[in-house]
């Protein structure tokens, strides 16, 4: 008997240790924070805009003397809502959110609303009735549109005619629909220089993609122009170009013209390269610090004006390279 | 001292209190087939094993070839040149000829791999020394069961055996195969190694063997020359001893009704033509060797195995199909041969076990089990069979002692008020003050008119027990023996019995 | 009540209680104690369906793919059938078919054990893969999003929305007392430890072992039916992804509280400890700031835990 609650009491002495130091740690900051902590919840840091985008709020919760908090959901939506719960536990003062499910974390905004603690939505928009306090976004109907335009520009200067095919993200992702109006606006303003010759649905899935632009580039060979909403189907567009052996550079006669949008480092990469013409990039700092300003101005008790705050982003094409991809958030990541 | 190879002085060897053998002294020479029989229980096996080097003896001494021989476990007993040819057979029936020949002795490459081209050389090297009819390449399970026993024997000889034991070695064996075994014997014979076969077979054992030892519960009788040997001197060695059990003289009647009745069983080919019929108030024996089938007839009484042919009659219902909850429903109880393993719960307590069979005579209104009820039955239940447990519901019945844990089976079949009983072995493992009370429960159940079938290796038990008994010897009846009649010799008789 | 001799789990719990309390900052406030109790009431569902399983000897892999399924129809039922304009039926039809959708998987493995002789690690395995592929095909064909969302109000009371938050642990203590009452007082309790122990004994016994495992099976599913109604009205949407990760720690409430894998010994009493201890354990981490690889590793851990305490109880008690 003596020597099975002897051992039993190293076991559990062992397990607990952490909860002790922790416990100790932590134990000067008690409740009622003296200092301001936002709480970071985060779908995953796998993608390079979420990573400095992370790395951007820290840094600039810090320039204002705040803390912050961060958890990571891993893809797991119904496990958001859980540490958003135990961040609200924790009584920080304000939460900016990364969802992974626009409809799912509804529920935690309920929540927030109710124990009177600020959300800010961060490039992901939720709608509805129910909605943060704030959503930062990238403008995306207004960035499509004007990365349309500033190509229209050049084709004009260049006396160029396009004819395009457009590639459509996942209709029910906010940001897709609103890309896809803005390509759309910038096409119907510029009748002489585009020609849309079909619209090509993705549901941001790769595969469907490659399947659909194929079928396109068949069915319309004299294509010379393909919109992208976003640099993730990239691989899917060299596939297809590289099969039909028009994957070349500009000015090589062989070169198709790609538009594309994020900004992310695949698409830089090749706009540097010369396969990409025209990004528009969604600024991760910007978001990143906008988002800050939202919540401690909502922590200190000022109420929001408006719902949306956007990133108006930055359109890089390959004339501006030099002057305005350094500004980009990939910048540092390319070759 | 004429060529002793192998000698064994004072054995003597106990499992949990109980002794097994007791003071054992033979000699082996070299070159000749010593034959042992004796009953089932009177510890050749045991006595085997030790040779073998399974299990260490509790007292005594070993000498081969002069030197002093411990082994400290069967790899030692094979590397002195001991080989142990089993009834069922040690080989692996999924690998081939080769692979088993090699086990153990895999011979290695260079790099540590095994070197399968040595191998088979090899191996065609002993195939054709000893004549075997097989592939190196052939898978073992596809050979018939002779020629598997042969690429055995062939194994012990690669391992250079000097002492080969043959434990009932034709049960498998078609006639052929048998004369073809014997052959094999006569020339190891020659070659100057000596055997040690076991087996009931007494023809064969006159046929065989130089000398002949009996063993009767635990202890050698005699060793004598076989030309110095009857067969009825060796079945009254076997079974000559004086009858010492004590039994409890209850007063009962046998009444008309027949409860149990078997027509024609037949199970795969343990069983193959089994009918009886048992009456109320009947307790009728069963007695056979090893083998004979009676474990195997019993589990096809009470349902655990199919009936493949025949029919089972309880309280005069008929049946060709069964399961235990039928028979149950019947007012039957099985009493397995293997307590630990198919009678108790054994990490359970006592109350646990009590209550398995059938609990549902003791629910309440809601369905839900009436725990007073329960405690209540279980209370009675212990001090009528006089189980010695201190608190039975925490008690597990693992701690208790082989005679405790058989009442505790006794006592979970009696909630039914069974009117039949099968018991397999009831009172194996148990002491013998447990083992009159176990009888007094079995008499008195059979006063309140229940029909018990009580299947046993003790002559002796059973001669003090029922009121007849039948002999089963290879799947079918060989005898039935009524009380007035009862004789030692003549059961084993027929549990030896040839047929013709 | 012998309780601390039964479960060496009780005392470990307490103690990390009580330095939780006194040591993880936010630990004790009402907020953060009420959210440990929901988010411990569908673990404590699905965890006492798996304690029958467990008990029997076996494994259930399927309770976390039948959440998933689960939300998805009910979903689908409430938000986007025919049905969804009238909350009056589709909640209860919703409802009915995530306890069904339970219930038919706990009857598949049970038939897959029983009638297919396949051990229930490989036949719920299977079932697990099947019916997951089936909740993503099917969220996929009815919705373009991921989630389903746009579920009634009323739905949401199940979870534990606001006031009614005391809801789900109703419905978690319900069927606690049901497994209990069905393990330590029914006929059917006592046939599951009995096969659990020894299942040859239990059918010489004439205890009907076949139709003892598909009744535990069943119970499974059906309880991991009542979670996901739990986990769907908190989450309130329908997800295919819901219950991805929640395996892991169910299996471990349930071995942690003590109940032997093996079988035939432990019992949803222990595996209510076992899901408190794991529950605390968890938000007592998060609250420290512990990420989600490292909390994994501690209760990795502390799966082990009962392991080592058996083997020292037992180094006294073997007698075999």
């Amino acid at each position: 008997m003596m020597r099975k609650s002897h051992s039993m009491l190293i076991v559990f002495i062992v397990l607990l240790a952490p909860f002790i130091l922790a416990g100790c740690g932590e134990g000067g900051r008690g409740d009622a924070a003296k200092t301001i902590t936002l709480g970071l919840s985060y779908d995953s840091l796998e993608s390079g805009w979420l990573v400095v985008n992370h790395a951007a709020v820290v840094e600039e919760a810090k320039k204002h003397g705040v803390e912050t908090v961060s958890v990571m959901a891993e893809g797991d939506p119904s496990k958001q809502n859980m540490q958003i719960e135990n961040l609200i536990a924790r009584r920080v003062n304000a939460i900016i959110c990364f969802p992974k499910d626009s409809s799912a974390i509804v529920t935690s905004i309920k929540k927030c609303k109710e124990a009177g603690i600020p959300i800010v939505m961060i490039n992901r928009s939720v709608s509805g009735n129910i909605l943060p306090d704030v959503q930062v976004v990238a403008n995306n109907k207004a960035m499509a549109e004007r990365v349309l335009d500033v190509f229209a520009e050049r084709a004009k200067r260049e006396g160029k005619t396009y004819k395009l095919v457009l590639l459509i993200g996942n209709l029910s992702d906010e940001n897709a629909a609103l890309r896809k109006a803005g390509h759309l606006q910038s096409i119907t303003k510029n009748p002489d220089v585009f020609k849309l010759l079909a619209e090509i649905p993705t549901e941001w899935n790769l595969d469907t993609a490659l399947k659909g632009l194929q079928n396109a580039l068949q069915a319309n060979p004299e294509v010379n122009l393909i919109v992208a909403p976003s640099d993730y189907l990239w691989p899917p567009i060299k596939s297809v170009l590289e099969q039909n052996g028009r994957w070349a550079k500009v000015g090589a006669s062989n070169h198709i013209s790609v538009v594309s949008f994020d900004g992310d480092q695949m698409g830089m990469q090749f706009l540097k390269d010369g396969y990409n013409e025209a990004d528009a990039a969604q600024d991760a700092k910007l978001e990143a610090q906008l988002a800050v300003e939202s919540a401690l101005k909502l922590a200190g008790g000022e109420k929001a004006t408006k719902n949306f705050t956007y990133d108006e982003g930055q359109i890089v094409t390959i004339e501006n390279f030099k002057d305005v991809a350094p500004a980009v958030w990939s910048y540092r990541f390319l070759k | 001292m004429r060529n002793i190879l192998l000698q064994i002085s004072n054995i003597t060897k106990s499992f949990s209190g109980v002794s097994v053998l007791h003071g054992v002294n033979f000699d082996l020479r070299k070159g000749e087939v010593l034959g042992l029989v004796g009953e089932n229980g009177a510890g050749k096996s045991t006595l085997m094993n030790i040779i073998g080097g399974v299990f260490p003896m509790d007292s005594g001494t070993m000498e081969l070839a002069g030197e002093t021989y411990l082994p400290k476990n069967p790899l030692v007993a094979t590397g002195r040149g001991i080989a142990f040819i089993h009834q069922d057979l040690n080989l692996f029936s999924n690998l081939t000829v080769t692979e088993n020949l090699f086990i153990g002795k895999f011979p290695h490459t260079a790099l540590g791999g095994i070197d399968r081209k040595k191998m088979r050389l090899a191996a065609l090297e002993y195939i054709k020394r000893f004549s075997l009819p097989v592939e190196p390449e052939t898978v073992l399970g596809s050979l018939p069961a002779g020629i598997q026993q042969m690429v055995e024997i062939s194994k012990s000889l690669m391992q250079k055996a000097r002492i080969l034991i043959f434990d009932e070695p034709t049960t498998s064996l078609s006639r052929k195969e048998k004369e073809d075994l014997f052959a094999t014997i006569a020339e190891l014979k020659e070659k100057g190694i000596s055997i040690i076969y076991i087996s009931h077979i007494l023809e064969d054992i006159f046929r065989l063997c130089d000398r002949i030892t009996i063993l009767r519960d635990g202890r050698i009788i005699e060793t004598r020359e076989t030309s110095d040997f009857t067969e009825a001197a060796l079945i009254q060695g076997m079974v000559g001893r004086e009858m010492t059990g004590v039994f409890p003289s209850i007063e009962k009647e046998v009444l008309k009704s027949v409860l149990l009745e078997a027509k024609h069983i037949k199970w795969k080919d343990k069983v193959k033509d089994v009918s009886f019929a048992i009456r109320a108030g009947e307790i009728v024996g069963m007695y056979g060797l090893m083998g004979a089938g009676r474990t195997e007839l019993a589990r096809v009484l009470f349902g655990v195995e199919p009936i493949d042919e025949g029919e089972v009659v309880m309280n005069s219902r008929s049946y060709s199909r069964l399961n235990p909850g039928l028979c149950i429903g019947e007012g039957a109880a099985f009493i397995t041969e293997d307590r630990h393993r198919e009678g108790l719960l054994m990490t359970k307590s006592v109350d646990e076990n009590l209550g398995l069979v059938k609990m549902s005579r003791l629910l309440n209104w809601a369905g839900v089990v009436d725990r007073k009820a329960v405690d209540t039955f279980n209370q009675f239940v212990i001090r009528n069979l006089r189980i010695k447990v201190a608190d039975s519901r925490h008690q597990t019945v693992n701690a208790l002692s082989g005679g405790n844990q058989q009442k505790v089976v006794f006592g979970k079949w009696t909630v039914n008020d069974p009117k039949i009983l099968i018991l397999d072995e009831p009172t194996k493992g148990v002491d013998v003050g447990a083992k009159l009370e176990i009888y007094s429960v079995i008499f008195n159940l059979a006063k309140g008119g229940s029909a018990v079938l009580f299947i046993s290796s003790e002559i002796e038990e059973l001669m003090g027990t029922c009121d007849r008994i039948l002999v089963m010897k290879d799947g079918r009846i060989s005898g039935e023996v009524a009380k007035p009649e009862f004789d030692q010799k003549r059961l084993l008789e027929l549990a030896l019995k040839n047929d013709n | 009540m012998r309780l601390a001799g039964d479960m060496p789990i009780l005392p470990l719990f307490v103690a990390s209680f009580v330095l939780a309390m006194c040591f993880v900052p936010h630990f004790s406030t009402i907020y953060n104690l009420r959210n440990c109790l929901l988010q411990s009431a569908d673990l404590l569902i699905i965890s006492c369906g798996l304690t029958f399983v467990v008990l029997n000897g076996g494994i259930d892999f399927s309770v976390t793919s039948v959440l998933a399924l689960g939300s998805v129809v009910g979903a689908y039922i409430m938000a986007l059938s025919p049905l969804a304009a009238t909350p009056a039926w589709s909640i209860p039809a919703a409802l009915a078919a995530m306890v069904g959708i339970g219930l038919l998987v706990g009857l598949v493995n049970g038939f897959a054990v029983v009638r297919l002789k396949m051990p229930s690690f490989v036949a719920t395995l299977a079932t697990q893969l099947i019916v997951m592929g089936l909740a993503v095909q099917f969220a996929s064909k009815v919705s373009q999003t991921s989630s389903i969302s746009g579920l009634p109000e009323a739905f949401f009371v199940l979870g534990g929305e606001g006031k009614y938050f005391l809801v789900p642990l109703l419905v978690a203590l319900t069927v606690f007392a049901v497994s209990d009452w069905l393990l330590s007082r029914t006929i059917f309790g006592r046939r599951v430890y009995a096969v659990g122990v020894n299942p040859k004994v239990a059918f010489i016994s004439g205890i009907p072992v076949r139709k003892t495992i598909v009744w535990l099976m069943v119970l499974s599913g059906c309880f991991a039916g009542i979670a996901c109604i739990i986990a769907t009205a908190r989450n309130q949407v329908g997800m295919a992804s819901l219950g991805d990760k929640l395996f892991l720690t169910t299996i471990a409430s349930v071995i942690v509280g003590g109940t032997s894998t093996s079988g035939g010994s432990g019992g949803v009493r222990k595996t209510l400890v076992g899901v408190l201890f794991i529950t605390v354990l968890n938000n007592a981490l998060n609250l420290l700031g512990v990420g989600w690889y490292t909390s994994m590793i501690v209760i990795g851990g502390l799966i082990v835990l009962p392991a080592c305490s058996s083997h020292l109880l037992n180094g006294r008690n073997s007698r075999r």
